[in-house]
């Protein structure tokens, strides 16, 4: 009876031979070279570009990957795997089985990872909020995907927080990311000379990009009046220097113009 | 030869601009420049390789035939007296030898200069008086490019001036204007693309009529590099900034940007070129996100590569500089002018 259950279990596999083992090595060896290649060529190629070129290119790295590594899968099976339907089941059978047990999380991650590929909810370039954590989308891995703050920090979230978490995603895969500067004024003031004086503030900005809208937006809080300046850089990555552009001439134009800021509460806000 | 002079001085609508076509061995050039400035930190000295070509004289502009040609374009308008408050915007790129042609002919046809206020008072917010003419025929302002400062206080006067001058209420008159502060203007008060105007493209043909003696594949070349722009391609035609001679492939050598461009170097460029040029101070006004220090090391820098100039106290972009300039500041998504 074990006889014919082990005869079975190896009548799955082709018999290996040296020829078989060195064309697996190979194709394992060129789809590994070419995966390396791509992750460093492109990002390269893609940090000499900036806009919509520097995004798309980025967005090519994950992609090319998947393509790599299914060609090489779809060139190793039949040459491991005697390809009758049998066969098949049973080796998806056996494969499922040991995943569904042991390898739950990991690889629910590396089909969020093809999740992600496909719908997109984060691209190379984006700027996306996790769990909290808010970067940029610097790698997409197999299992995770690798962000990296604005105080240079990496942070690593694996794909699985795809399937529950909201992905907040600033740019969607685009050049245009919105900023927003914000001013607390005493109520007492004219808000129409405030939000001229302000929408010249993001009109002068060196940052700004110039096709897109620049908008105040006014509302009365009980500690005084909130108004958001919003306006998009011409590079997300600019993100921060913007804010601190429009924040820095926005006070000083504010002060300028004699109007006193409100005090406010954190817990208010 | 009266008939070809009047032919390569065209004055045409301003989206009637014609950029002549870049040759595919320049594209790639551009390409790879862009690509390889990032490991070549050691750049040799581009004038090392520059020799003599014999026999070649620099391009001397005669603008004459310009000022006719702009005499016939405008006449009808000229004569016409039902339009008290009709305008015409010329429109200048930098070195395109527009300024002066229509600054020589407005003044001999006896259009007033509507004086506009210093720049440094500007920043201040201290405007001289109200936008007014003193007689009552037409009028022109000679560079409206010169009239704003990009910073919180320094929009004020040219949007007054936008109001006034497009209600009719100064009457008549032409305003030239830079390309690059035309572009930026253009979001604060968009104006009617038929009434603007400038100088067809110089493509190769139109540079062999005005007497530039090349072989058409240098002049093609010439064309291309200065999309058109005479100042540009006379600034090239120079005979010390010629390549060996035989160099068939890259006839012109073009200064570098900086190894080390950042987003401060791109911005001190596009500042000089929205404002045809900055003082120092200005300049200073204009970015204040940019540190005194790294403002003097940027400028240092970019003089040194040829990209810009210090002339009469203010910084500017060179006419070689130009095309290398305008090229790097489109790659990084700054809004540049339409020539």
């Amino acid at each position: 009876m074990e006889n014919s259950a082990a005869s079975d279990v190896a009548g799955l596999f082709k018999e290996m031979t040296s020829t078989i083992l060195i064309e697996v090595a190979a194709i394992l060896i060129s789809a590994w070279a070419l995966v390396w290649m791509s992750q460093r060529i492109l990002p390269w190629l893609a940090n000499q570009l900036h806009g919509k070129k520097r995004l798309y290119t980025l967005a090519l790295v994950p992609m090319l990957r998947i393509i790599i590594l299914v060609a090489a899968l779809v060139l190793i099976v039949p040459r491991v795997v005697e390809p009758t339907i049998q066969n098949m089941v049973a080796t998806l059978g056996a494969a499922g089985l040991a995943i569904g047990f042991a390898l739950k999380d990991y690889v629910s991650s590396l089909i969020a990872g093809v999740v992600a590929i496909h719908e997109m909810p984060y691209r190379p370039g984006d700027w996306v909020l996790v769990d909290g954590v808010y970067g940029e989308v610097k790698h997409i891995g197999m299992r995770t995907v690798e962000l990296v703050t604005s105080d240079d920090t990496v942070i690593w979230v694996p794909h699985l927080k795809l399937w529950d978490n909201l992905i907040h995603n600033a740019n969607n895969g685009g050049p245009s990311l919105m900023c927003v500067a914000e001013f607390y004024i005493k109520p007492c003031y004219d808000a129409f000379i405030i939000r001229d004086a302000l929408e010249d503030i993001g009109l002068t900005s060196p940052y700004l990009q110039l096709a897109k809208p620049v908008t105040v937006t006014i509302k009365e809080e009980p500690w005084g009046t909130r108004y958001r300046l919003k306006a998009y850089p011409i590079d997300p990555r600019q993100q921060f220097q913007f804010v601190t552009d429009l924040t820095a001439r926005g006070k000083q134009r504010l002060l300028e113009l004699g109007v006193e800021f409100s005090q406010v509460e954190t817990t208010k806000i | 030869m009266a008939e070809q002079h009047t032919n390569s001085w065209q004055w045409v609508a301003s989206d009637g601009y014609e950029i002549p076509p870049t040759p595919t061995i320049l594209a790639l050039q551009r390409w790879w420049r862009s690509i390889s400035a990032q490991w070549e930190s050691d750049q040799e000295d581009g004038s090392a390789e520059l020799g003599q070509v014999a026999n070649s004289q620099p391009l001397q502009v005669d603008g004459a035939d310009g000022i006719a040609a702009l005499d016939q374009y405008l006449a009808e308008w000229l004569s016409n007296e039902n339009d008290g408050g009709s305008l015409r915007w010329i429109i200048s790129p930098p070195y395109s030898h527009v300024k002066p042609i229509a600054q020589d002919w407005l003044t001999a046809n006896g259009f007033e200069e509507l004086k506009i206020p210093n720049r440094d008072k500007l920043a201040l917010n201290q405007l001289e008086g109200d936008i007014s003419i003193t007689g009552n025929g037409p009028w022109f302002v000679p560079e409206l490019g010169h009239a704003f400062l990009r910073q919180s206080k320094g929009l004020r006067w040219v949007r007054l001036f936008f109001a006034k001058a497009l209600s009719g209420e100064l009457g008549k008159g032409v305003v030239i204007c830079d390309s690059w502060a035309w572009q930026f203007l253009q979001q604060l008060w968009p104006v009617s693309g038929q009434q603007t105007l400038t100088l067809q493209a110089f493509d190769s043909e139109r540079l062999r009529q005005l007497g530039l003696d090349r072989d058409e594949h240098q002049l093609k070349h010439l064309a291309a590099l200065s999309r058109g722009n005479l100042g540009v391609a006379c600034a090239y035609s120079n005979s010390s900034y010629h390549k060996r001679v035989g160099d068939q492939q890259s006839p012109f050598e073009l200064p570098t940007m900086p190894v080390e461009t950042t987003d401060y170097t791109a911005f001190i460029l596009h500042a000089l070129l929205l404002h045809c040029g900055l003082t120092q101070h200005q300049l200073q006004n204009v970015l204040p996100i940019v540190p005194p220090t790294h403002l003097d090391i940027e400028l240092h820098q970019l003089r040194q590569c040829g990209l810009i100039e210090l002339l009469k106290s203010n910084w500017q972009v060179t006419a070689r500089g130009y095309p290398v300039v305008r090229q790097a500041l489109v790659s990084r998504g700054l809004l540049a002018d339409a020539f």
